[in-house]
């Protein structure tokens, strides 16, 4: 860690996030690069399908190591996070070796690391490679607020302690990233743990930006279309608007479709990748689609 | 790029944290801290990057990354771009850093708005007006005032002097304890209010020097300044508050205001307590929250009486959403005007 943490700086970051096809503006590049240099987790805020995760995942493989993934829920508890004993294997040993050894050989063996199953915590405490592993805690909102309580100790100690074993603690500091759509407020304890991120939605010239990168022989005029369309959708009172994933997605069917320019027929057919609620569909077809297809045709 | 962090980016991140706190923004020492590493590690010339860094370490919630943006946009002043506002000595600075962290945030630019400038001529006649205020409604009903108008009778001194001194009987009454003033003063200073300002700031400034009374301004955010007012210069707790209240907003959400008021300061809150409002009652927000805060408030306090500038005008008719809002909670509604004469409030007082 102390290589990347003296080496990194905002250019090779940006040169990391170019390289892996990641629209990153200084407003993304400076948290990460200053959690990466603080050595403290990057908490990661925004609506879904913005690219949180995406970071991480660019993070991983710019830096050529292992992105170790946690993916949180409601009921995740430590032992789902951290390890568990590989039950079968051990009861198996045991009948296998009750004959030939004394009882205390056996449990000495048995709570070995051999027989423990790393969950993505211990993973990326004991991870051995060159550079440090990328840790990704995914939806934190989304698991209980004991399990965040917990996380704290592991955040600042970047610390496991398995019972039978003892305390393991990383040689080197992985890159914590947190990712959390909101659905919960996050405890002021873990916020002051983090460098902090907001990711909102893109403006229509970064979208196309991203469009381009990410759709591959998307014709021009489509590609703005795409971009203004998604752009007015995000100003209607919907429940769900669109992110860039939905954007992506739907430029993406459009070229599938063969599409060369976007029609009203079209639109109506292919709304659904952008709008994923019914009743936000409903509500932008009864009043907002000849006002949509205005925008597309004036370029 | 990693240099040391000099005294002025402390003192400057100090007193950016200290502001952000007073908009209800929890910044620990850590996250001060913390920013201060940051600054160590970016380019402190670099405004924009000055800004990220502080955005990741020391607010960490959208929805209050705009209070950054206006302080760090040097608040309320208008006419001149942070970085041509650089009225700091610039010797006294020791590097280029330092030169870029002055151009980003000024006080003396930010006292240089006329917003909080007010006159002294009329502050005798605000002084009797709150006094008088303050004598009718902001009074405490102690417990041995209205046991008895003579005070209450003390039977273990009256038990220790009859005897030592040889009295058949002699009673002996405690004196009557005059408690301060508790009341509470919210003060709109939204964009609305600026002309009003120069009569509103003398009875902010008296009202908080009062007692243990509280004072708060708000537009879009309410903010605590009954310590930004202690100064007994008026003039300097002027641009004390200027510089201090410089990332205030210029429009004005009442509803949201009071209900802060209601949930962050409910302990200042007290059911003998005096609530002075001064609005115009232009406001942007939802009037279903200023019905609501303002219910809330009225099981708290005592008294609410509104003070509004418009209201000066004889023709003036409370028919704003939140006037009508509000109207079924207060006490009494005033023209701001009646502060400056004392003796027409008198009279309005003792009507009941």
């Amino acid at each position: 860690m102390d290589s990347l943490k003296d080496n990194v700086t905002t250019s090779t970051l940006s040169d990391i996030f170019i390289r892996e096809g990641y629209v990153a503006d200084e407003s993304i590049i400076i948290p990460v690069y200053l959690a990466i240099k603080m050595e403290k987790p990057l908490l990661i805020e925004g609506e879904a399908g913005c690219g949180k995760t995406e970071i991480a995942k660019v993070l991983a493989h710019g830096l050529n190591t292992e992105l170790i993934r946690l993916q949180c829920y409601e009921g995740l508890d430590s032992s789902s996070a951290i390890y568990e004993w590989d039950y079968l294997r051990q009861l198996l040993k045991v009948r296998i070796e009750e004959s030939r050894k004394t009882a205390e050989e056996i449990e000495h063996e048995l709570f070995s690391e051999r027989y423990l199953q790393k969950r993505p915590l211990l993973r990326a405490v004991s991870f051995e490679g060159k550079s440090p592993p990328v840790l990704l805690i995914d939806e934190i909102d989304r698991a209980d607020e004991e399990f965040e309580g917990f996380l704290l100790e592991f955040l600042s100690e970047f610390q496991v302690t398995v019972p039978e074993i003892g305390s393991i603690r990383a040689k080197m500091k992985p890159i914590v990233v947190l990712t959390s759509n909101r659905t919960r407020e996050l405890g002021d304890g873990l916020r002051r743990r983090c460098i902090y991120l907001h990711i909102g939605y893109p403006t229509k010239d970064k979208e196309l930006h991203i469009l381009r990168l990410k759709v591959p022989g998307l014709p021009e005029r489509l590609g703005e279309q795409v971009a203004r369309i998604s752009e007015r959708l995000r100003s209607i009172e919907i429940q769900k608007k669109p992110g860039i994933s939905e954007t992506v997605d739907f430029a993406n069917s459009l070229l599938t479709l063969n599409c060369k320019t976007l029609d009203r027929s079209m639109l109506d057919k292919t709304l659904g990748l952008l709008l994923k609620n019914p009743n936000d569909l409903s509500k932008v077809r009864q009043y907002y689609m000849e006002e949509i297809e205005k925008l597309v045709q004036n370029e | 790029m990693n240099k040391e962090v000099s005294s002025f980016s402390i003192e400057w991140l100090t007193d950016i944290a200290e502001r952000l706190r007073a908009y209800g923004i929890k910044i620990g020492t850590s996250e001060v801290i913390d920013s201060a590493t940051a600054l160590s590690y970016i380019d402190p010339t670099d405004r924009r990057q000055v800004y990220l860094a502080l955005m990741a370490t020391m607010i960490k919630d959208n929805t209050k990354l705009e209070l950054l943006d206006s302080l760090m946009a040097g608040g309320r002043s208008e006419q001149k771009n942070v970085y041509t506002v650089l009225d700091y000595d610039h010797t006294s600075l020791k590097g280029e850093a330092e030169w870029a962290l002055a151009a980003t945030y000024s006080p003396d630019d930010m006292s240089a708005s006329p917003l909080f400038k007010a006159g002294e001529e009329k502050v005798k006649s605000i002084r009797l007006s709150v006094n008088l205020l303050l004598r009718k409604y902001g009074k405490r009903p102690g417990r041995r005032s209205r046991s008895s108008r003579l005070g209450s009778i003390d039977f273990k001194r009256m038990m220790r002097r009859n005897v030592s001194r040889g009295w058949l009987y002699k009673v002996i009454r405690s004196k009557k304890k005059r408690t301060k003033g508790d009341a509470v003063m919210v003060c709109d200073v939204s964009g609305s209010m600026e002309e009003d300002m120069k009569d509103i700031f003398p009875v902010l400034w008296l009202f908080s020097s009062l007692g243990h009374n509280q004072a708060f301004i708000f537009s879009t955010e309410l903010l605590c300044v009954t310590h930004v007012l202690k100064s007994r210069e008026m003039t300097s707790a002027s641009k004390e508050l200027e510089r201090y209240a410089g990332g205030l907003g210029r429009g004005t959400r009442i509803g949201y205001a009071l209900n802060c008021l209601a949930t962050r300061y409910e302990d200042t809150l007290k059911d003998y307590s005096l609530l002075l409002v001064i609005s115009d009652g232009c406001d942007q927000g939802n009037p279903n929250q200023i019905d609501s805060s303002m219910k809330r408030l009225s099981e708290f306090v005592g008294n609410i009486i509104w003070f509004n500038p418009l209201a000066d005008q004889s023709s003036y008719k409370p028919e704003t959403a939140a006037m009508v809002a509000s109207l079924p909670y207060l006490h009494k509604l005033l023209p701001l005007k009646i502060l400056m004469n004392p003796s027409q409030l008198r009279k309005e007082l003792a009507q009941g």
